[in-house]
């Protein structure tokens, strides 16, 4: 899951396991290739850099919210009640971490504009960034 | 002073250079762009397939051209100054060997991945399609 904030960043929630290579073979696309790069312009300008989120929290405001999840309803009131309760749901597993990015901040214009605008791009990126190499 | 109120554009087109054996089939376009057969990607990279097919002419057949005529005095010029002297020089080799060169332009305002690869600087190469797109004026 990938949400765009206000400010220019972004949230999103990636499996532990995942990496570009894995992302490009989700993709099935060759990574030496036009396509193979453009999408690892997409998943760099969404992976890095990123702040895990959760150490934000334990370091800086563990004091003033008593749970993550407080947390994350108080500084992100973009959030809906549901995309928190969902978010909350993949952070049940393990292998989930939830990031902080820059996607507009960092990224090339070309590129934002192409994940905006491409009719269900955002949807398959998201996609290839949470299967397991086993899936399908 | 004219004013216009509705949505206003800023689009602008590049050319891109295109040389193949045996003119541009699908399978080894997509094969030049990196998408598999099983890739939920094709049809975005189909669309730029079919948008190039059908842009693309014949290099000396768009160099006889009134627009292209009337803009560069030789053929070399209309090649350099969209490209360079190497890709020239890479043109007169190929037409030796019988592989036939086309070019084309790519608007920006199009549908999105075809305005990135329009605004996107770059050469992709297999042993059956040359693609050249560094006319960026971006």
């Amino acid at each position: 899951m990938i949400y765009f904030l206000d400010n220019d960043e972004h949230l999103i929630l990636l499996p532990d396991y995942m990496t570009l290579d894995l992302f490009l073979k989700n993709a099935r696309v060759k990574k030496d290739r036009y396509l193979g790069r453009t999408l690892q312009k997409i998943y760099m300008s969404l992976t890095v850099p990123k702040i895990d989120l959760f150490e934000e929290y334990e370091l800086f405001y563990r004091l003033e919210y008593d749970s993550f999840s407080m947390f994350l309803y108080k500084k992100y009131p973009i959030l809906t009640d549901d995309d928190l309760n969902k978010i909350n749901l993949v952070l049940e597993d393990p292998k989930y971490s939830i990031y902080r990015g820059f996607f507009k901040k960092h990224s090339d214009y070309n590129v934002i504009s192409l994940l905006e605008h491409q009719e269900g791009l955002l949807d398959k990126v998201t996609s290839y960034l949470n299967r397991q190499a086993n899936e399908d | 002073m004219k004013i216009k109120t509705d949505f206003v554009t800023n689009s602008s087109s590049t050319s891109f250079i295109i040389i193949t054996e045996n003119g541009l089939k699908e399978i080894d376009f997509m094969k030049l762009m990196g998408v598999t057969e099983e890739c939920e990607l094709y049809h975005m990279v189909e669309e730029l397939y079919y948008r190039i097919k059908n842009e693309m002419l014949e290099v000396h057949e768009a160099y006889k051209s009134k627009y292209y005529r009337d803009s560069y005095e030789t053929f070399r010029e209309f090649i350099t100054d969209q490209f360079s002297d190497e890709v020239y020089q890479k043109v007169l080799d190929v037409e030796e060997n019988n592989w036939t060169v086309y070019i084309g332009k790519l608007n920006s305002d199009e549908e999105p991945f075809i305005s990135f690869v329009c605004c996107d600087c770059f050469v992709e190469e297999t042993d059956k399609i040359y693609f050249n797109y560094t006319n960026c004026s971006w």
